[in-house]
């Protein structure tokens, strides 16, 4: 490996992977680490369950044209991550170093940032591999041409950005994300809006492919569910997986509130209408998953059942948000908390007490809010 | 009048800061010490920003039991003050009135002193760390409280807000009877403020 790819390795791709390391363990532990089927679909039979659901998710995907095109959104929002993340760098005093690129000639210079970009993009290629074997071992072969394509499609216009901010730099026509312009949010000064703006300004990808996963999965896994045999607990794991990956999301916002937002404590604002700021918030961050089970209301979710798995969603939320505020915790153990809670979400499912189990988190929520937030210091040494 | 009552300080099992007994009567102190002897903490802890052992009082209001009521009569700016570069300044101004039930005419006068105004709505990314300072010290002097606490207030200022700076602190010291506790490495001009007392952090106690 040469010093220019090694240098471009070391400024662009591991910080990437360091800065998201958290975000990559969460998805690792809820796509290997959970066990279950897609549609029934071909099950493998082996011994690991891992690989068996990882079949059964594979197989689902070569089957079911609507999973496949929500695989390919998935893959797009992380592919624009990872261009956000390098358009960003690139524009950054300190990596002003890189400008040099430009002089390299045109084709080599895009080999690079085509190699860079397969870097970033390495966990979908990875799994391309995975849906390769099986794809070809089912006779899927236009289908894996097509995904094949798609990714390196992807990877070459990413690779292209990256190309045109080098060539032209100051410029961002090709930023392509249009900035979330909700006028009564893009001003504002309620609390709950400087939330809701830090979240759609900074985190808008992260939200939307948490927003696809749960919303997505849950609606299609209902929707499955057989008239005659009402079973919603796979559906209401997966949509506890996805609430519980919002996790990583206010882990974030907290950090933020930490630093940008610490006069907040100072104000003179009464502990109940503080709660008030943040119960607003995450009922509106909550508003897609809600629109979601309102759709399903009724026909072929029963009406007690979504209003459990509302309310268990809501509650879920405002106890990520709590625990917060008991100490500071680093983000690994937090995800930890994350998991244990899903231990806990997966019995009440299994034993069919998910309204009392929402009932407990909206108690323990505000219990520990109201214990915690004025006893929080974050420079604990 | 401020006052400590056997007030403890400590991060993890380091005690940075013990007072066993301070009253402080109305008027201007300045807080001095070298780095890391606690004058930021103890300004944070004046704010209601950090847990502390102890009791912290302000005109008979006691911080741990009056809360709300203790923190409308207190305001604090940073030393080096960091917020969301996604809001505009006039954002956190419009927050700090409407929460400190303050008047137009009193944020209008303070975005002159400050001469913020021109850059007011530019989101707070876009704005130099001396612009971000001016934002700060105008927050804090936002609504009517009875005491300002400000960390390191003459960091990053340009030559022109010094001089307005030490008119406003003298006016509102005047009119509205408002106390400052003030941190400074910089040498505060005594002939333009009417400093009642310097205090030493030291020792982890104040002197």
């Amino acid at each position: 490996m040469n010093s220019t790819t090694s240098l471009l390795l070391k400024t662009l791709v591991k910080p990437f992977y360091r800065q998201n390391a958290g975000q990559f363990i969460f998805i690792f532990i809820i796509f290997f680490g959970a066990v279950g089927e897609v549609g029934g679909y071909r099950k493998y039979t082996g011994p690991i369950p891992q690989l068996h659901y990882q079949y059964a998710l594979i197989t689902g995907m070569l089957n079911i044209p609507l999973l496949l095109v929500l695989v390919f959104l998935v893959w797009l929002i992380y592919a624009e991550k990872c261009a956000q993340y390098v358009l960003a760098a690139l524009q950054r005093p300190d990596h002003s170093f890189l400008h040099l690129l430009n002089d390299l000639s045109a084709c080599r210079r895009y080999r690079l940032l085509y190699f860079i970009q397969c870097m970033l993009y390495l966990p979908v290629i990875i799994y391309l591999f995975a849906i390769a074997g099986i794809a070809i071992y089912n006779h899927f072969l236009g289908l894996l041409v097509l995904i094949c394509a798609f990714v390196v499609l992807v990877c070459a216009l990413t690779a292209a950005r990256f190309f045109y901010l080098l060539e032209y730099p100051g410029r961002s026509p090709l930023l392509f994300w249009p900035r979330l312009k909700v006028p009564f949010l893009s001003r504002g000064n309620l609390y709950w809006q400087f939330l809701l703006r830090y979240v759609l300004r900074e985190h808008k990808l992260m939200m939307i492919g948490i927003k696809l996963f749960s919303c997505g999965i849950f609606y299609e896994t209902i929707r499955a569910i057989a008239t005659d045999n009402y079973d919603i607990r796979m559906p209401v794991l997966w949509y506890g997986l996805g609430i519980l990956a919002h996790g990583v999301l206010i882990y974030r916002l907290r950090d933020m509130e930490q630093t940008r937002l610490l006069f907040y404590r100072g104000i003179p604002v009464s502990i109940t209408q503080r709660m008030v700021q943040y119960g607003l918030f995450y009922a509106l961050l909550l508003v897609p998953e809600m629109i979601t089970i309102g759709l399903l209301s009724g026909h072929p979710l029963h009406y007690s059942d979504a209003l459990a798995v509302g309310l268990c969603a809501y509650g879920l939320l405002l106890l990520l948000n709590s625990i917060l505020y008991i100490a500071p915790i680093p983000i690994k153990d937090y995800l930890k908390i994350v998991l244990g809670i899903f231990l806990v979400l997966y019995f009440s499912v299994l034993a069919g007490m998910l309204l009392w189990l929402a009932v407990v988190l909206l108690v323990m929520a505000i219990t520990l809010f109201r214990l915690f937030y004025y006893r929080y210091e974050d420079n604990a040494k | 009048m401020l006052k400590f009552i056997e007030v403890q300080k400590s991060y993890g099992r380091r005690q940075v800061l013990s007072i066993p007994s301070l009253q402080l009567n109305k008027g201007i102190y300045w807080l001095q010490g070298p780095n890391g002897s606690g004058k930021s903490t103890l300004l944070r802890m004046v704010a209601g920003l950090l847990p502390f052992k102890g009791e912290i009082d302000l005109d008979g209001l006691s911080l741990r039991r009056n809360p709300v009521a203790y923190r409308r009569s207190v305001s604090w700016s940073d030393a080096e003050p960091l917020y969301p570069a996604y809001l505009t300044g006039q954002d956190l101004i419009s927050f700090y009135r409407d929460i400190r039930k303050a008047s137009q005419a009193q944020v209008d006068e303070l975005m002159t002193v400050f001469g913020v105004r021109s850059y007011c709505a530019a989101p707070i990314g876009t704005w130099s760390s001396g612009m971000i300072k001016k934002l700060s010290l105008l927050l804090a002097f936002i609504g009517r409280p009875s005491l300002i606490t400000l960390d390191e207030p003459l960091v990053t200022l340009d030559n022109d807000a010094i001089p307005a700076f030490y008119t406003l602190v003298r006016a509102v010291r005047q009119q509205y009877d408002t106390s400052f506790l003030i941190s400074s490495h910089h040498d505060l001009e005594t002939n333009s403020l009417p400093i009642e007392k310097k205090l030493a952090v030291s020792g982890q106690t104040i002197v």
